[in-house]
């Protein structure tokens, strides 16, 4: 009798060494499952950037704009900018700068206006006329932004300012990554 | 790797699951990584740098769901559920193995010690199944094998028995030549003890016993080689010097179907039975000398006074005396050949010699017996008969023999027919009668040494004729035969090769 028991051990070492094989298979797959569903977030999260670049492109190379931030129209700027794009793209918040750098005026979180993370955007865009756009952190919020020189649009003068948009990366922001993202975090 | 807080949490799970999330320290590199959080869901992970290239945070996804841990789960209770069939597997199976298998090869396994330790027979009632013909297989074969072992038993006693019992000198041999048994004439003989010579080869036991092997003769080795290679029993007779002894010797391999298992050495002590044949045939040899010289003289005696007394019924009475004289001196001689051929004394000098001549001679010695007797004595004799390389002496009394005997056992009127003649390549001599015959249970034996017919018997001979011509014949290199019918009569036949070599001292 004892030693059919005693037959019964390998059996369940059978057993637990299929369990950990198994899991160990299921841990691999998931991994590969999860890493997927990370580079449709990224695939995502950069459609977001292009369409953000896009917007900012349509103001930032457009003639009007370009009278209005070299003449320092106010008016126009704080109805067609500052006003507009807020309210009709969705845009936390929008910062324009003249040619010499200097704050034209703004709209969304003043704090974020004063940021040293712009200092790279700008530069780029005024000495090097170069559009930028990606991710930033500020503070313990991270923002989706892109930035660009204001131009004539067929006119190869030095910019007239600097133009960006950003957006405040937040839960809503992942919409569609639903159906395969569980749960993304940032 | 780097450890980082969670700065955004996404829009899907519990809040139970986010919160666990919620400023959760994760290992994070630079580059894609994976990791179980305590929970048991999987967190994956990638850098995310801003236009700078400066890292500013990582990408990741958490899954909650739970489908490796479902499947670990499931996993456990599935192992947990096939570990615990296949336990009530087992226990089932050796539930049913403890009853029909296990219980009753118990009990067969207590009947069979019980039968080994001889308590009792086996009684139990078997079921018929399998497991009742085993018992029942092995109660029969264990009942065989006692039946065998007792067999064997007996047969080891009756051997043992047999090989104690003899007087002559066993020793056993196994296949590898070594000593395995003697008996205790083999100790008595040699004075020692069987124990100190077992496992040994006859060499050293010869030496253990202060034999030189070298005194021993060759044929004793060759007897035992041919026994050993060829599985030939050989017998011989030789002198034993080293015991002053005069031994029968033989080897009798002992064999198993084809395979040779041993080889019993046997040692018969005839010392005492050669020494009393020497001592008879002296006697003999005395006696016959003592009576040829009285027969002799008697004889001459009566051939005197046969001149003197012609008349009957004197004459008669002579003659009658003198047959009687012949047939004692006949006798004499007989025996005395007899003696010579069996101490192996009588020796053939074979010379060229002319048969027809020989055989008138003999003739010419049983013509007036055949004539007294009346009957028709012939010879038949070609001229032109090639010489034979014989011993003329034995030939002549082994012809004397045969003639004697043909005139003895012939009626009166009947034929008794001589005859040489040259058949291919031997020279053939019949000797044919019309006598009484042999009958045919008589035949087998007539040439054997003191083996008379009725006939014989009768008129007075030794038995010893046949047997001596016989020998002679032989001793010559040629054959005798003989073809008889019951009062028909009797043919005998000696052939001789004609170009036959008999070394000169031949015997």
């Amino acid at each position: 009798m004892s030693f059919l028991i005693i037959g019964e051990i390998p059996l369940l070492a059978l057993a637990l060494l299929t369990y950990f094989l198994n899991g160990h298979v299921l841990l691999e797959r998931e991994s590969q499952h999860l890493n997927a569903s990370l580079s449709d977030l990224q695939a995502f999260m950069e459609d977001k950037r292009f369409e953000l670049e896009k917007i900012l492109k349509d103001y930032a190379l457009w003639t009007e704009d370009y009278n209005a931030v070299s003449e320092k129209n106010g008016a126009w700027l704080e109805e067609n900018i500052f006003c507009w794009v807020p309210e009709h793209f969705g845009i936390d918040f929008v910062v324009l700068w003249d040619k010499s750098g200097s704050l034209l005026g703004f709209a969304g979180t003043p704090s974020l206006s004063d940021s040293q993370t712009w200092n790279y955007p700008l530069e780029k865009a005024l000495r090097e006329s170069q559009f930028v756009s990606g991710f930033e952190r500020l503070g313990s919020s991270a923002v989706l932004f892109a930035s660009g020189p204001i131009l004539k649009r067929d006119s190869a003068d030095p910019p007239a300012g600097v133009l960006l948009f950003a957006q405040k990366l937040k839960p809503e922001s992942f919409p569609l990554l639903e159906p395969r993202t569980p749960s993304p975090s940032f | 790797m780097i450890e980082g807080k969670v700065a955004l949490a996404g829009n899907r799970g519990t809040p139970e699951e986010l919160k666990e999330i919620e400023g959760l320290d994760i290992p994070l590199k630079d580059n894609y990584s994976f990791v179980t959080l305590h929970s048991g869901a999987l967190l994956a992970s990638r850098p995310i740098y801003n236009p700078e290239g400066k890292n500013i945070g990582y990408l990741a996804i958490c899954d909650f769901s739970g489908n490796v841990s479902e499947a670990r789960r499931s996993a456990i209770i599935f192992s947990i559920v096939v570990g615990a069939g296949f336990l009530l597997l087992v226990l089932l199976a050796s539930g049913l193995l403890q009853r029909w298998l296990l219980v009753p090869l118990n009990a067969l396994n207590q009947d069979v010690h019980r039968l080994v330790s001889g308590k009792r027979e086996a009684e139990r009632k078997w079921p018929q199944d399998q497991i009742g013909a085993l018992a029942e297989s092995l109660v029969k074969l264990y009942r065989e094998s006692q039946e065998a072992r007792q067999k064997a038993e007996a047969d080891s006693i009756w051997f043992r028995g047999i090989i104690e019992s003899s007087q002559d000198i066993l020793a056993i041999f196994d296949r590898e030549g070594k000593l395995v048994d003697a008996n205790k004439a083999a100790e008595a003989f040699f004075s020692t003890s069987k124990k100190q010579f077992l496992g040994l080869e006859p060499e050293e036991v010869l030496k253990r016993l202060n034999i030189d092997p070298k005194t021993i003769s060759f044929r004793f080795w060759e007897g035992l080689k041919e026994a050993y290679f060829t599985g030939k029993e050989t017998v011989y007779e030789g002198y034993f010097s080293a015991m002053d002894r005069q031994m029968l010797i033989s080897f009798l391999p002992l064999s198993l179907g084809n395979e040779l298992k041993g080889v019993i050495l046997t040692l018969k002590d005839i010392t005492p039975l050669r020494r009393l044949e020497i001592e008879r045939r002296t006697l003999v040899e005395a006696v016959a000398h003592d009576l040829g010289s009285p027969i002799t003289s008697l004889l001459a005696a009566v051939e005197l006074m046969k001149k003197e007394y012609n008349s009957p019924p004197s004459a008669g009475y002579l003659s009658g005396m003198e047959n009687n004289l012949l047939v004692l001196r006949n006798l004499v001689h007989n025996l005395v050949n007899f003696n010579r051929l069996e101490a192996g004394m009588i020796k053939v000098e074979p010379v060229p010699t002319d048969l027809c001549r020989l055989l008138k001679k003999v003739y010419s010695m049983f013509q007036p017996l055949a004539r007294s007797r009346n009957l028709n004595f012939t010879l038949d004799c070609p001229p032109d008969l090639p010489s034979l390389r014989v011993d003329p002496v034995r030939l002549e009394e082994a012809c004397s023999n045969l003639i004697s005997n043909s005139l003895k056992y012939t009626p009166p009127g009947g034929l008794v027919l001589v005859r040489a003649e040259k058949i291919n390549s031997s020279l053939r001599l019949t000797f044919q009668d019309t006598g009484y015959g042999i009958p045919p249970e008589e035949q087998d034996f007539v040439f054997q040494r003191f083996r008379q017919g009725k006939m014989g018997k009768g008129a007075g001979g030794s038995g010893l004729g046949l047997f001596i011509t016989k020998s002679l014949v032989e001793l010559m290199g040629g054959t005798i035969e003989l073809a008889s019918a019951k009062d028909r009569g009797t043919i005998v036949t000696l052939s001789f090769p004609l170009n036959q070599q008999i070394s000169d001292s031949g015997s």
